[in-house]
């Protein structure tokens, strides 16, 4: 059984587990995110974008992997760019990378133990923590198999096991559905609903609908900078009926997106 | 800190240690038995051929160190890794350990290969094994670190080979080399006791000193210190990791010797003389007490035929050879010098006790005048009577076979050989007083330096 | 041309071309420096041909054999025409060291290690993949130049420490020769695994 630990019943300091005023972050030497402004609490939020909205490189600078070139970031109300508070935000975070790396020689069980340990989790905690994760992402089954003997929907599924063993507070989850069939996708949205009951959960992703499915809010960025927020209610019904799409929630992204570009050109 | 040992039990087992391992210790092994006859029944001769097999081991080690230091960066595990709290310097430390843990294995797997060799044989041991086996063991260690931190810093594939040769020609095949060109040990740069690869060559009964465990001591745990800490620290942290190995290799070379033969000293210990309990007293030198009983029945028997001669030795006792004529020094007058039996007396097959007692005989009627006054004769007599002492029927060594290259050098002629095994059936076929007779007057002339005793012996063969 | 050029790079085959010669030019300026004798010492010339063959078995193989293999070409002729070109290239470092004061000879000896260490690392390339494909010739020449190794009568030792056995060892020239043959063969047809190590 899972033991509670002080950290659990702290009372919160903060408001947002993540928070941005105006971010800049580089990617090379291309401003990614520019002038970017977010404020996320718990819940599953969906970040929405078109390929080379600066989506990842905004998900690697909240997971601490590569510093804002400018404005303020708190992440679990410490500021980020202050390095000293970098390793117990670290703790508190989980992260899956859109090119998720893995050693291919590890078991399922012994990967995520590994990450558990790299995230610093009480030694008592970590076997106890290994199995719920593993049992979370429904893994039990192949805990026990190489990594490399994983299909591409297990691994991911491995995957998000590794980011939520320290049952982090802020989860970073980078193109968590490619890969996916159409029932393990299902099964994905109903875990995202209970990870975002107790933590604050971004997902990256370029599928509208699942989106629309699983979130109880939206972050559209284009060009590095906030396009729009709001719920999937609220996107879907901003749809015009004239966008393109094949659902209300495709058109509303159509169409907010489209809204924005016209905004900024001018 | 049970979670710590989980962790490396997982990263031993997964990340390619265990491979590394093997690729050390099976050729060491293997090498090892193939080479038996270089120390067996010699703790100290073992110790040496361990570390002298370093000079393959240390470069794979370093390759395979550099081949796990690449690791998470060819399995992209940088972006993960960035995100969590557990410092490069936690992260790298159970594959770290696990390494040390497996190439300081593999060594002592080396070892225990050429332990059922000298187990049970040895009847002296030298303490300087367990230093030589522990700096080889601390010498992979510093190699799998040090390949660590090379292969984290640049991970790229071509760098393996590379390093694999760099590490042979620094550690092994150049010091080779210096050697090859060199007259004498002396003239050997001192700073070749650097490198832990053994390069020296040693007799049985010296020893290395402890001056030099201690230097390479220091030299080693320096480079494994920085090893470590290059593989643990970011690119800031590179000149403060380097002091380590900077002050281990000041310090050894502060302690380096002024010669490298200085650096080699005879063992008092190993050259106690260990004797037989019963019969004619025959000794060898502690370090070769395992060869005592093979050798002490050939010698009795050379020693008790010899009894018919007046004033004859009555022991054998190995002694140190002389330099400059290659042959024993000699002892008291009553004892056969022999030089170390194994060692001298050696075939394709091993140990020839024919030749060993051949060797007694030449010894013992040595003429005790000038040689160069003898006549060729002496010696194919001088064989004769050893071949009589031996009880033989034959020339004990018509053939002996010191391999030079492919050649093999014959020391009799086809006649000579003829006729001397003729000599020794005359000198059999003679009443029993005739023929100690005979081998006493011989025995006579080699302390007055008259040759007509020997003539006489060899025209027995003649008649 | 334009092809050979994006092949020669997808495989870094530049990269292993300098390192190869750098490995012959070192071994030639060391003994060039502290040797009278113009015969570079049979130990650091295999070495040195070692490390040769290592960096081209390097570029035996992609990144993803996978995705290569499925593409049209005629792959075994392309296979054994990069084997050859590779050993082009070692023997004619080889012959070119005799430009300098430091000689790699006698000729019959280097052209047995070459081929023998280029086929047992293409061997290698079959067996491990090319990130491994060194690693046999590596440890079989690392045995060869150990300080007990050297020209023997035992055909046994002559096999094992072919690499610096005199010219006209039968035993040695038969075990490069083997080594060759079967390394060439299996990778002309077989190519790398499709799962690197």
């Amino acid at each position: 059984m899972r033991t509670v630990r002080a950290a659990d019943i702290a009372p919160q300091t903060y408001r947002w587990s993540i928070e941005a005023r105006n971010l800049t972050v580089k990617a090379g030497r291309h401003q990614a995110v520019n002038g970017l402004d977010l404020s996320l609490g718990i819940g599953v939020h969906g970040l929405l974008g078109a390929n080379g909205a600066g989506k990842t490189t905004l998900m690697r600078c909240l997971a601490t992997v590569i510093q804002p070139a400018g404005g303020e970031l708190s992440l679990l109300g410490a500021e980020v760019s202050r390095g000293s508070r970098l390793r117990g935000i670290r703790r508190d975070l989980g992260y899956l990378p859109q090119a998720f790396g893995y050693y291919p020689r590890f078991t399922v069980r012994e990967f995520v133990e590994y990450v558990a340990w790299l995230k610093e989790t009480p030694a008592q905690d970590i076997p106890g923590a290994v199995q719920r994760a593993v049992e979370r992402v429904g893994l039990e089954a192949k805990a026990d198999a190489k990594m490399k003997s994983l299909s591409g929907g297990m691994l991911r599924r491995a995957g998000i096991a590794q980011a939520i063993v320290n049952d982090p507070a802020v989860l970073l989850l980078d193109e968590p559905t490619v890969g996916l069939d159409p029932e393990q996708r299902l099964d994905f949205r109903d875990l995202l609903r209970t990870l975002g009951v107790e933590s604050c959960l971004l997902v990256s992703t370029h599928l509208v609908e699942d989106v629309a499915a699983a979130c109880t809010d939206v972050v559209m960025i284009h060009e590095g900078r906030t396009a729009w927020t709001g719920t999937p209610e609220e996107l879907a019904a901003a749809g015009a009926d004239s966008a393109p799409g094949d659902s209300p929630t495709e058109r509303g992204y159509a169409t907010v997106l489209g809204r924005y570009r016209e905004q900024a050109v001018r | 800190m049970t979670s710590l040992n989980r962790i490396i039990g997982i990263e031993t087992r997964r990340s390619g240690v265990v491979p590394v391992a093997l690729l050390v210790a099976v050729p060491a092994a293997a090498l090892m038995i193939a080479s038996t006859s270089y120390y067996d029944g010699r703790w100290l001769r073992l110790a040496v051929a361990v570390r002298t097999v370093l000079q393959l081991a240390l470069p794979l080690v370093v390759g395979g160190g550099a081949w796990l230091g690449m690791r998470e960066h060819r399995h992209h595990l940088g972006e993960l890794l960035a995100s969590t709290p557990r410092p490069r310097a936690g992260r790298i430390r159970p594959l770290a350990i696990g390494l040390a843990g497996l190439v300081a294995a593999a060594y002592l797997a080396g070892f225990a290969a050429g332990m059922p060799f000298v187990l049970g044989r040895a009847g002296y041991f030298p303490v300087a094994t367990l230093s030589l086996t522990a700096v080889g063991a601390l010498s992979l260690v510093a190699a799998g670190w040090l390949g660590l931190a090379a292969g984290r810093a640049l991970p790229r594939l071509i760098v393996i080979p590379v390093l694999v040769v760099l590490t042979a020609g620094l550690t092994g095949i150049g010091p080779m080399l210096v050697h090859d060109s060199s007259f004498d040990v002396d003239s050997v740069p001192p700073a070749l006791w650097l490198t832990p690869v053994w390069t020296f060559t040693v007799q049985d009964f010296e020893t290395v000193t402890g001056r030099i465990g201690l230097l390479q001591t220091i030299a080693l745990l320096g480079l494994a210190a920085t090893g470590l800490l290059l593989a643990s620290v970011g690119r800031r942290g590179i000149a403060p990791a380097l002091v380590p190995a900077v002050a281990g290799l000041a310090g050894a070379a502060l302690l380096l010797p002024a010669t490298s033969g200085a650096a080699l000293a005879d063992d008092a210990r190993a050259l106690v003389p260990r004797c037989t309990d019963a019969g004619p007293s025959v000794c060898v030198i502690a370090v070769h007490d395992y060869q005592l009983d093979e050798i002490t029945a050939p010698a009795q028997q050379v020693l008790t035929r010899l009894t018919v001669v007046p004033g004859a030795p009555t022991r054998a006792a190995e002694t140190m050879m002389d330099d400059r004529s290659g042959l024993p020094v000699t002892g008291p007058a009553d004892t056969i010098s022999f030089t170390d039996a194994y060692a001298t007396y050696r075939s394709d097959e091993g140990f020839s006790v024919a030749a060993f007692q051949q060797g007694l005989a030449d010894q013992a009627f040595a003429p005790d005048c000038d040689v160069s006054t003898i006549e060729d004769d002496y010696y194919l007599g001088v064989a004769v009577v050893g071949a009589w002492l031996a009880g033989a029927g034959s020339l004990l060594e018509p053939h002996p076979d010191d391999n030079f290259g492919d050649r093999t050098v014959l020391i009799w002629g086809p006649d000579e050989i003829d006729q001397a095994d003729r000599a020794i059936q005359a000198l059999r076929a003679l009443p029993e007083a005739r023929q100690t007779a005979l081998v006493g007057q011989v025995w006579t002339m080699t302390r007055t330096c008259r040759p007509e005793a020997m003539a006489a012996l060899m025209a027995l063969g003649k008649a | 041309m334009r092809w050979m050029t994006l092949y020669a790079r997808s495989r870094q085959v530049p990269r292993s071309l300098f390192v190869a010669l750098a490995s012959v030019a070192l071994a030639c300026l060391l003994w060039a420096v502290f040797s009278d004798d113009p015969t570079v010492s049979d130990r650091l010339m295999t070495t040195s041909v070692m490390l040769g063959a290592a960096v081209l078995g390097l570029t035996l193989g992609t990144v993803d054999e996978e995705l290569n293999r499925p593409a049209a070409h005629h792959w075994p002729r392309r296979r054994a025409l990069h084997l050859l070109l590779a050993l082009g290239v070692l023997v004619a470092l080889a012959l070119a060291t005799r430009l300098g004061p430091a000689h790699f000879e006698p000729f019959p000896v280097v052209l047995r290690n070459v081929v023998g260490l280029l086929g047992l690392t293409a061997l290698g390339a079959v067996v491990l993949g090319p990130d491994l494909s060194w690693l046999g010739a590596a440890v079989w020449t690392l045995i060869g130049v150990l300080p007990f190794s050297g020209p023997s009568p035992d055909v046994l030792t002559q096999a094992a420490t072919w690499t610096v056995q005199t010219s006209g060892t039968t035993a040695a020239t038969v075990c490069a020769a083997v080594l060759a043959v079967a390394g060439a063969t299996a990778y002309t047809f077989y190519g790398c695994p499709e799962r690197a190590a």
